[in-house]
C-alpha cells in the first residue's frame, strides 16, 4: 500500500500525540496535519518525548512537528496551534483526510471530532489512556458505535450541604477550600457558597430556632467581609474555623449521628507544637519528597497566613475589578487551598492530606506514563492501517490492561454496531428533555443543554410547529433578546418539539420537551429517552438484590456449599446501555441535597470516558475456562481465539459473536503460571452472552454489570459464580471505581 | 551504587505524573537503577526512550554493529549522519537529550570479549537483550541467572513480537484494596443521617508480599519438544500464532545454526519448508499458519509493533526495578492481526 497517498489528521500533540506522530512517520506516512491548542509544560516531559526543557511554554503542535521531521525531513507535516473546535476546521476540512486519529484529553473535543467525522464520513480512530490503562477503537459511520452512542458518566457533583455543613471526606474539604479561594480572590459564584447553610434539610426540624443566628452569619458575603478586614488572616481564620463552626454546632440535628466539629482558635493553633497533624504512616517514604510531608498545626497556620497575604497583595495589584484564577500550578493558590482544606479536616476530624495529595485531588490530575501512551499509539497505527487497507471488518476495539487478566494484557474486542437510538448518529436523532418550561430560560437551554450536555458548538433552534420561529440563532446577537425569557414564553408546552441545528457540526437534532415542575432540587433537567428501560432494569436489579440476599442467607446456613448461584438477568443490548445509565445515575446526588455544582475537569489527560467506563470492563471475544487438572503447559491453551473455535463450544461461540459487544468481566487467573491449577475451578457460566450478572456488594455502593460470555464446554447451565470469582470481581469493581474516581471525583472547579 | 536520599524538587516536578501513579518509593528505586540494553534496533530504541524518560540512574547501550541505512527506518534515535558509525555510540546523544538527568553510556565491545563478571550485579541491576538469536539469549540469560541480575529479552518480527522474562527467584509487593470496617460503619451512619450523600468507600491498601520462581530460557529451548508432544491436536490449534512463529525460529536456528534473517531471500523458503515438517510432525493443519500468509507478511521490524513491544518491555523493566505488581511470567506474545497480547508460561 502506498502510505504517502493518504492524508492523515492527528488531533492532539500531547501524550499519545507525540508517540503517534513518531509511529506514523516511521511507518511511512508522509502527509500529516496535526492540531493542538496547548503549550508545553514541565510535567509533560516525562512522556511527551518530542519536547525538551527548552521547549517549555512553546506550542505543542509546532514543536512536535519540528522534532518529528528529523525522522523524515521529506515528510509533509502541517501543524496548527489552534483549537479543533475552531470554525476553520469544518466538514469540508475533514473531508480531505483518509482517516482522522484522535489523541485528545477531553470529552468536548472528542464529541466534536466524532460529529465532524460522521458528517464528513471519514473513519476515526479514537483513543485514550489513564495510568496503566488504555483503549483504542474505530468509529465509522453506519458501521460502528459513535463516540456518543454510549452515555458518558455524569459529571461528579457534591451536594451543597455536604460541602458547607457536613464534610466527611478530605475531598469535601478540598472542594470547600477551592470554593473559598474563588469567594475570596476569584470569580464569585453563588453556587460555591462556603458559609454554613442554615437550610440544611437534615436540620430543618429546628431551623426556626436558629433563624436569628442564620441571618447574622449568612447575610454578608464572604468577599465583602474579607475586604472589610483587609484580608486579615487571623480574622479570616477565626471566622472560618471558629465562628462558622460554632454556628454549625448550633444545628444540633446534624450531630446526632455524627461526630460534631471542633472549633479552632488561632492563638492556640499558631502556638501549637510541631507534631504533624497526623501520624506519617510511611514517614520513611515521605521523607523522600518534600511535598509528601504532613504539616504540623503551626506550620499549616503559617502557610494559611502567608498564602493569604501573598494572594491579597496580588489581588490588590490586579486593581479594583481584578480577580485571581485558581491554578494547581500556582504555588500560593495551592498553599492556600491545601492549608485551608487541612484546617477544615482538623475541624471535622477528617484525615489530613499532604500537599502532594491535595494537588492531585484539587487539580484533577490523572497520572500518565510514557509506556502506556507508546503502546496505545502503536495500536492506533495498526488499526489505521487496517482501515486504509479496507479491512475494517478486521478492526477491533482494543484494551490495554495493567496486568494480565485471563492471560491477556492487550485485549481485542468486537466492534459494536451503532446504537439506533443514539442522539448523534441515528438517522433522525431525537432526544427527550424533561425540564421546567416555566423557569428555564432560553440562555440556560443554550448553555446547559445544547452546549454543555449535548456538545453543540453553534446551535440554531427553531420551534418545530410549522411556523419556523427561531428562538436561538448562531448569528451573534440575533436572538439575545430571548436570552432571559423562559421557554414557556414562546408557547412551548409539554411535548413541544424543537429543531436544533448545528451547521458547523452538520448536525441536526430534534428535542422533545417534557414539562415537569417536580424535578428534584439538584437537577435542572433530565434526559429521559430511556426512562422505561431504566425503570425495568431498576426493578430487575432490586429483584436480584433480594434473590442474592436470600441466597447468601441460604449459603450461610449451609456452609458446605461453596458456590453461590446468581441468576442472570436477560437483557437486550438496549437494556444494557440503559442499565449502565441507571448505574451511573446512582451517582447523581439524591433528593435531599439542597444544591449542587457541576464540576468540570481541569485536567484529564489522555482519557476517553469510554476507557474509564470500560477499562476494567473488558470486552473479549472468547474466553474458555477449563475446569480440570492441567499440566503447566495447558496455561498456553486457556485462551481461545475466535478463529480457532471448535467442538461444542463453536456453536455457542458463534451465537455469541453474532451479538454486539461482549462485555465481560474476565475471571482473573492470579496463578497464571498454572501451578496447581486450582483456580481453574473458578468458573462463571451463563446461558448466553447477553446474560448480565449483577454482583452486588452488601453495602450496595458499587455495582457492576457483568455481561458474561463465559461458558464451559458448551454446557450452558446453571449460572454459577464461585466465591473466589466474586472476590476477583469485587476487586475489579474497585479498579473500575478507582479509575472512575480519578476521572469523576476530582473534577472540581 | 548511588544512594538517593531525597527526590529533588526538579525531579519531583519532572516525574510528577508518574510518581502519582507508582509512588515515590518506586521512583526512588528507578532513579538508582543501572540497566544494560544489548543491541539497539527499533524496538530497543523504544525501550531506551521509555526508560530514559522514566528516570533511571544509568542506561548502557551495548552494540558492536555499525549503522546501516536500513536501521534508520526503525531506529528514531539515529539520523543520516550516523550511517557507518557504531550503533550504540550513535544513539547516545538523542537519548541524552530526552532526559539530561539520566546517565547514558555506550559500549561497542562485543560481549564475547568481556570478562564474565561484566554481567554482574556490581555493574547492572537488569539486563535486556533484543535478539532473535535464541542461543545468544540463552547464553546471557544463564550468566544473569547465576549473577542474580534481572533479565529480559524480546524481539519484533512483522506484526508479531515476544518478550521473555526471567527474574529468577523474585519477590515483589502487590497492593490489595480493602474496605475498612471502620469506614463501612461511617458510611452506614451517614446514610442513616439522610442529608449527607452516600460516601465513597475509602479503601485502605494492604500490601502483600509474593514470590515467583521463573524458568530459564534454557528450559524453553530444551523442554519444548516434550511440551509439544504432550499437547493434543486440539490444544495445538489454539496456540498463539506468535508462539508457532517462535517455534519456527527455534527450528531454523537448530537446523541452520544461525538465526533466521529476513533479508536473506532463501531464508523465507527454508522457513516454509521447516514449517511443513514441524506441522506434519505435530499433526496440525498447515493452514493454521498458511504459506501465503507467511509470505505476505514481513518478518522485519515494524514500527507500530516496535512501539507496542517497546512499551510492554520498558513497563516490565520499571515494574521489576520497583519490585511492585505482578510480573509477566514468563512470555508475552503479541499478535498484531488479532490485536492480542497474551501472557503464557512456557
Amino acid at each position: 500500500m502506498d502510505l504517502s497517498s493518504h492524508r492523515l489528521l492527528v488531533v492532539g500533540a500531547g501524550g499519545i500525540g507525540c508517540e503517534l506522530l513518531k509511529n506514523l512517520i516511521l511507518t511511512g506516512f508522509t502527509d500529516i496535519q496535526v492540531i493542538d491548542l496547548d503549550t508545553i509544560e514541565l510535567s509533560n516531559l516525562n512522556r511527551q518525548f518530542l519536547f525538551q526543557k527548552c521547549h517549555v511554554g512553546k506550542p505543542k503542535a509546532l514543536t512536535a512537528r519540528e522534532s518529528v521531521l528529523k525522522y523524515n525531513p521529506n515528510a509533509n507535516i502541517t501543524a496548527y496551534h489552534d483549537s479543533i473546535m475552531n470554525q476553520k476546521y469544518n466538514v469540508d476540512y475533514f473531508k480531505q483526510f483518509s482517516i482522522v486519529l484522535n489523541a485528545l484529553d477531553n470529552k468536548a473535543a472528542r464529541s466534536h471530532v466524532n460529529r465532524l467525522c460522521l458528517a464528513a464520513d471519514v473513519p476515526l480512530i479514537e483513543s485514550g489512556s489513564a495510568g496503566y490503562l488504555g483503549q483504542v477503537t474505530l468509529i465509522k459511520k453506519n458501521t460502528t458505535e459513535c463516540y456518543d452512542c454510549l452515555p458518558k458518566p455524569p459529571q461528579k457533583t457534591f451536594p451543597g450541604c455536604t460541602i458547607r455543613n457536613t464534610p466527611s471526606e478530605p475531598i469535601h474539604c478540598i472542594v470547600w477550600a477551592k470554593h473559598l479561594f474563588n469567594q475570596l480572590f476569584g470569580a464569585e459564584d453563588p453556587d460555591e457558597a462556603v458559609s454554613p447553610d442554615g437550610e440544611d434539610p437534615e436540620n430543618m426540624a429546628n431551623a426556626g430556632q436558629n433563624s436569628v443566628e442564620k441571618t447574622e452569619v449568612v447575610r454578608v458575603s464572604t468577599r465583602q467581609w474579607a475586604k472589610e478586614t483587609k484580608y486579615n488572616p487571623v480574622k479570616l481564620f477565626n471566622k472560618l474555623f471558629n465562628d462558622d463552626v460554632k454556628y454549625l454546632l448550633s444545628m444540633s440535628k446534624l450531630w446526632e449521628k455524627r461526630k460534631p466539629p471542633t472549633p479552632l482558635d488561632w492563638s492556640e493553633c499558631i502556638n501549637n507544637s510541631s507534631i504533624p497533624l497526623r501520624e506519617d504512616q510511611n514517614s520513611q517514604e515521605n521523607s523522600k519528597m518534600t511535598s509528601l510531608r504532613i504539616w504540623s498545626m503551626n506550620e499549616c497556620c503559617k502557610i494559611f497566613e502567608d498564602s493569604i497575604n501573598k494572594l491579597y497583595q496580588r489581588l490588590t495589584n490586579a486593581g479594583d475589578d481584578g480577580i485571581l484564577c485558581w491554578d494547581k500550578d500556582d504555588e500560593d493558590a495551592l498553599n492556600f487551598v491545601a492549608s485551608a482544606a487541612n484546617l477544615r479536616c482538623v475541624v471535622f476530624s477528617i484525615v489530613v492530606k499532604s500537599k502532594f495529595e491535595i494537588k492531585s485531588l484539587a487539580g484533577n490530575i490523572i497520572p500518565a506514563i510514557a509506556t502506556t501512551n507508546a503502546i496505545v499509539a502503536g495500536l492506533i497505527v495498526l488499526e489505521a492501517l487496517k482501515v486504509l487497507e479496507n479491512k475494517t471488518e478486521e478492526c477491533k476495539t482494543v484494551y490495554l490492561r495493567d496486568r494480565p487478566i485471563q492471560n491477556k494484557m492487550i485485549v481485542p474486542g468486537q466492534l459494536v454496531k451503532p446504537n439506533p437510538k443514539c442522539y448523534v448518529c441515528a438517522v433522525k436523532p431525537e432526544i427527550l428533555v424533561k425540564i421546567n418550561l416555566n423557569t428555564f430560560t432560553v440562555k440556560q437551554f443554550e448553555t446547559k443543554i445544547l452546549k454543555q450536555e449535548l456538545n453543540m458548538v453553534q446551535p440554531d433552534v427553531e420551534i418545530d410547529d410549522g411556523t419556523g420561529r427561531i428562538i436561538i440563532s448562531s448569528e451573534e446577537g440575533e436572538t439575545d433578546a430571548n436570552n432571559e425569557k423562559t421557554l414557556s414564553t414562546f408557547g412551548l408546552t409539554d411535548q413541544s418539539r424543537l429543531k436544533c441545528d448545528d451547521f458547523f457540526q452538520d448536525y441536526e437534532l430534534k428535542i422533545i420537551l417534557y414539562h415537569s415542575e417536580n424535578l428534584d432540587s439538584t437537577k435542572e433537567y433530565e434526559f429521559i429517552s430511556d426512562s422505561q428501560a431504566i425503570k425495568d432494569i431498576q426493578i430487575n436489579v432490586e429483584k436480584e438484590n433480594l434473590k442474592q440476599r436470600q441466597l447468601e442467607e441460604e449459603r450461610k446456613s449451609k456452609p458446605v456449599e461453596e458456590d453461590i448461584v446468581i441468576e442472570s438477568v436477560k437483557s437486550s443490548e438496549e437494556k444494557k446501555r440503559s442499565y449502565e445509565k441507571a448505574f451511573l445515575d446512582e451517582n447523581v446526588p439524591s433528593q435531599e441535597e439542597t444544591s449542587s455544582k457541576k464540576l468540570k475537569p481541569e485536567e484529564s489527560e489522555d482519557l476517553t470516558s469510554t476507557s474509564v467506563n470500560n477499562a476494567s470492563d473488558v470486552i473479549s471475544d472468547e474466553d474458555e475456562v477449563k475446569n480440570n487438572q492441567q499440566c503447566e503447559n495447558d496455561v498456553l491453551l486457556e485462551e481461545v481465539e475466535e478463529i480457532m473455535i471448535e467442538d461444542d463450544s463453536k456453536q455457542v461461540a458463534e451465537n455469541l459473536n453474532g451479538q454486539n459487544g461482549h462485555k465481560t468481566m474476565p475471571k482473573e487467573n492470579k496463578d497464571s503460571n498454572g501451578s496447581g491449577g486450582e483456580d481453574d475451578d473458578d468458573v462463571i457460566e451463563c446461558s448466553s452472552e447477553d446474560d448480565v450478572i449483577e454482583i452486588n456488594d452488601d453495602d450496595s455502593q458499587s455495582r457492576q454489570t457483568v455481561s458474561s460470555n463465559y461458558y464451559q464446554n458448551g454446557n450452558t447451565n446453571p449460572s454459577t459464580v464461585d466465591k473466589q470469582t466474586i472476590n476477583e470481581i469485587k476487586f475489579f469493581q474497585h479498579l473500575n471505581f478507582e479509575s472512575f474516581q480519578i476521572f469523576e471525583l476530582l473534577q472540581i472547579n | 551504587m548511588k544512594i538517593i536520599q531525597m527526590i529533588s524538587e526538579d525531579e519531583a516536578a519532572l516525574y510528577d505524573r508518574q510518581i502519582r501513579l507508582w509512588g515515590v518509593d518506586a521512583q526512588k528505586k528507578l532513579l538508582s537503577s543501572r540497566i544494560l540494553l544489548i543491541n539497539i534496533n527499533g524496538v530497543a530504541a523504544e525501550i531506551a526512550k521509555n526508560l530514559v524518560l522514566g528516570g533511571i540512574h544509568s542506561l548502557t547501550i551495548m552494540d558492536f554493529k555499525t549503522v546501516s541505512p536500513e536501521d534508520l527506518k526503525f531506529n528514531f534515535l539515529l539520523d543520516q549522519s550516523s550511517v557507518g558509525k557504531n550503533r550504540a555510540e550513535s544513539c547516545v546523544n538523542a537519548l541524552q537529550t530526552l532526559n539530561p538527568m539520566v546517565k547514558v553510556y555506550s559500549d561497542k565491545e562485543p560481549l564475547s570479549l568481556k570478562d564474565p563478571q561484566f554481567l554482574s550485579d556490581k555493574n547492572f541491576d537488569l539486563v535486556c537483550i533484543i535478539s532473535n538469536d535464541f542461543d545468544e539469549i540463552n547464553k546471557i540469560n544463564k550468566i544473569c541467572r547465576n549473577n542474580n541480575v534481572l533479565f529480559l529479552s524480546g524481539y519484533v518480527f512483522g506484526l508479531y513480537g515476544f518478550m521473555f522474562v526471567d527474574f529468577n527467584s523474585y519477590q515483589y509487593i502487590v497492593e490489595a484494596p480493602k474496605i475498612s470496617e471502620d469506614n463501612f460503619d461511617k458510611k452506614k451512619n451517614a446514610q442513616d443521617a439522610g442529608c449527607s450523600v452516600k460516601q465513597e468507600a475509602e479503601e485502605k491498601l494492604t500490601f502483600e508480599e509474593r514470590k515467583t520462581d521463573f524458568k530459564s530460557f534454557e528450559n524453553f529451548i530444551n523442554e519444548y519438544d516434550h511440551v509439544l508432544k504432550n499437547l493434543s491436536t486440539t490444544k495445538l490449534k489454539r496456540l498463539s500464532k506468535t508462539y508457532l512463529i517462535i517455534l519456527l525460529f527455534r527450528e531454523f536456528l537448530e537446523h541452520f545454526k544461525r538465526p533466521f534473517d529476513s533479508k536473506i531471500p532463501e531464508d523465507t523458503e527454508n522457513l516454509l519448508n521447516l514449517k511443513k515438517k514441524l506441522f506434519d510432525d505435530l499433526k496440525i493443519d498447515q493452514d493454521l499458519l498458511s504459506d501465503t500468509y507467511l509470505l505476505s507478511k514481513t518478518f522485519d521490524e515494524f514500527s507500530p509493533v516496535n512501539a507496542i513491544l517497546g512499551g510492554i518491555i520498558a513497563q516490565e523493566i520499571i515494574k521489576a526495578i520497583s519490585k511492585k505488581n505482578e510480573p509477566v511470567d514468563n512470555f508475552f506474545l503479541f499478535d498484531g492481526n488479532l490485536m492480542l497480547g497474551e501472557v503464557i508460561k512456557i
